[in-house]
């Protein structure tokens, strides 16, 4: 599997471009106070919407803070939710999904119908009642998209669980003999992994912009701390003489949801089985 | 023991509830009787056909013997041990005796495994050698070698692929192997090839067969006795050449006249039956045939479901005229209701 994405990497430019992108936000966000040029929460009201230039790479804000610096930091925020948020409903997701796939019965109407209730509420809709009873910050931003964003995932793993043990690769291998737990993961869990990978990268771009509208809103990553999305809420004011603000926000959203999509997409050409060798 | 029969089917139904509603309001609405009193046997080294239209309750008696599901009444026997109630723990030896081919070749085999290790699971589940000398053995039997261990099923055709699937169910040298449609996914041509394949693995090595098939020319060709099915039944049943030759019961002429070629002969004869086979979640009553039977007789044919008659080739056929001509040999007629 590794083998054939790096052997995609090198005949798909947009991939190892994605990859590569990625790998450099991922980068900038471990390495964010090495890399900024300046502290992003210093306010310098001399040069209060300044724009781009040698001293700031990307202007300033209404406070005079260096955007460059800011957007780095945020990139951590907005990484750290992207990233948890997909690893916690990811495995949440699949757990239940498997559950209700391979058992039915009882554990599918329980899950299913819960599922239906929660998925019956907009994605953020939910979140933002959750961060109301939980209060706002970083993990409860973390734990909203969490609950909002599982119960897609769930149901897409248990339809792809259903659909793959009614094959008759599964029935073969119960005639053979081998144990439950070895159809599982050798039979099931394998043709079920193309799905929870895409998943979950629609889940990263859901979560990242969900950090973002969140934020917009002032329930996300509490300021003066730095986000993708609350960069984008104070430029909004300042959109005709400081455009570079909301701009640079959004654009730095739009690149890092784009990257981690094509990436997925990559990493599923890898692991179907139906592209090997082609 | 020894003369017990490798494989015996008595009186097999199979019925699934229908339901609507919601919830835990869903209602059984009522049943399809998928297989209603079915009873055969498979000596061993024998290949036994069964034919008949699709919804027939062919493949529910395939995956009844495999005990995927489990029977609503009746027994299945293995050399005379019933497996009808056995737990999956209790029936796991007995897997290894008894082994499916596949009708979708596609399905049947794991994308994400080689053909190395798709023959090797079998082996290695039951703790047997399975170094890639013994899988290639295994892969000779069914025409195969060293240029497709390593592929991927998606990589091979679709004979290839049957082969394969084949090649896995051989791997335990089981003694009974149940196919269920094998050839009907693939082109005619390659079609001969696979059926030539299962029968000199038959020959070879002593392989009793189930073979399901919607085509009776694919049954006559690879079996020594062969059950006709309609709706849920068997209608009739016996050794293939004289069934072929002298069908007694009016669905299995209509069947063999409509062959092309060897039997199309006779194509002035061909006798076409009208309609659809009917809903089996509500059958006609008395003969379930009769709503198509070219030859029905009356109103007996629409109330009373026709015994089982010995046929003179050495089977039996259930049909209400065969009463005029033979006497009730075997009647489980009583059982069913009507």
């Amino acid at each position: 599997m590794l083998g054939e994405f790096l052997r995609n990497l090198r005949s798909n430019r947009v991939l190892l471009a994605a990859t590569v992108g990625l790998a450099v936000f991922i980068l900038i966000a471990i390495f964010a106070p090495l890399i900024a040029p300046h502290d992003p929460n210093v306010q310098n009201l001399r040069v209060t919407l300044d724009p781009p230039s040698h001293r700031f790479w990307l202007g300033t804000d209404e406070f005079g803070r260096d955007l460059a610096s800011r957007l780095i930091f945020g990139a951590r925020n907005s990484l750290i939710v992207g990233l948890s948020v997909t690893l916690l409903s990811g495995l949440i997701g699949t757990a239940l999904g498997i559950v209700a796939g391979y058992l039915r019965g009882i554990a599918d109407t329980v899950t299913m119908r819960a599922a239906d209730v929660m998925m019956a509420f907009p994605d953020l809709v939910l979140a933002l009642g959750l961060i109301a009873v939980l209060g706002s910050g970083l993990d409860s931003t973390i734990i909203a998209l969490t609950v909002a964003l599982t119960p897609i995932f769930v149901r897409m793993v248990r339809s792809r669980v259903i659909t793959v043990r009614t094959e008759a690769y599964v029935a073969a291998a119960k005639l053979i003999g081998v144990r439950p737990p070895v159809i599982a993961a050798r039979h099931i869990m394998p043709n079920v992994l193309g799905g929870i990978v895409v998943q979950g990268a629609l889940t990263f771009a859901f979560a990242v912009l969900g950090e973002a509208s969140l934020s917009f809103v002032g329930l996300g990553v509490p300021p003066p701390a730095a986000s993708f999305g609350n960069i984008v809420a104070e430029g909004r004011d300042y959109m005709i003489q400081a455009p570079w603000i909301s701009i640079s926000g959004g654009v730095t959203i739009m690149l890092i949801v784009l990257c981690f999509l094509v990436l997925a997409d990559g990493v599923r050409d890898a692991i179907d089985p139906y592209q090997r060798g082609h | 023991m020894s003369d017990e029969p490798l494989l015996k089917v008595e009186n097999l139904h199979v019925h699934f509830a229908t339901r609507r509603g919601l919830l835990a309001s869903r209602r059984r609405m009522g049943q399809v009787k998928a297989v209603d009193g079915v009873s055969f046997e498979v000596a061993s080294g024998e290949a036994f056909g069964i034919v008949g239209e699709s919804g027939s309750g062919k493949s529910t008696i395939a995956a009844s013997v495999m005990r995927l599901l489990r029977p609503t009444a009746g027994r299945i026997l293995i050399d005379g041990l019933d497996i009808t109630h056995l737990s999956e723990a209790a029936l796991r030896p007995l897997r290894r005796e008894v082994q499916m081919v596949f009708q979708d070749t596609k399905s049947s085999l794991n994308p994400y495994l080689t053909v190395e290790q798709i023959v090797r699971e079998p082996l290695i589940t039951y703790g047997l050698p399975s170094d890639r000398v013994r899988i290639l053995e295994i892969l000779a039997r069914v025409g195969l070698g060293e240029a497709h261990i390593d592929r991927y099923s998606n990589q091979l055709s679709g004979g290839q692929r049957q082969r394969i699937g084949i090649a896995r169910a051989i791997a335990l040298s089981p003694r009974l192997i149940v196919a269920d449609e094998p050839v009907s996914a693939l082109d005619v041509s390659i079609q001969a090839q696979i059926l030539n394949l299962l029968r000199s693995l038959r020959k070879e090595l002593g392989l009793g067969f189930v073979l399901i098939s919607h085509d009776i020319s694919v049954v006559s060709y690879f079996c020594q006795r062969v059950g006709v099915m309609y709706l849920g039944r068997l209608v009739e049943q016996g050794p293939t050449a004289s069934v072929m030759r002298q069908p007694s019961h009016p669905y299995t002429k209509a069947l063999i006249s409509a062959v092309p070629g060897r039997f199309g002969a006779r194509a002035e004869r061909r006798i076409l039956l009208r309609g659809e086979a009917p809903d089996p979640i509500s059958p006609p009553r008395g003969c379930a045939f009769h709503t198509r039977c070219p030859v029905k007789m009356g109103s007996i044919c629409e109330t009373f479901p026709p015994p089982y008659h010995r046929t003179a080739g050495g089977g039996w056929a259930a049909c209400h005229l065969l009463s005029s001509q033979s006497q009730i040999a075997e009647s489980q007629a009583g059982k069913v209701m009507i």
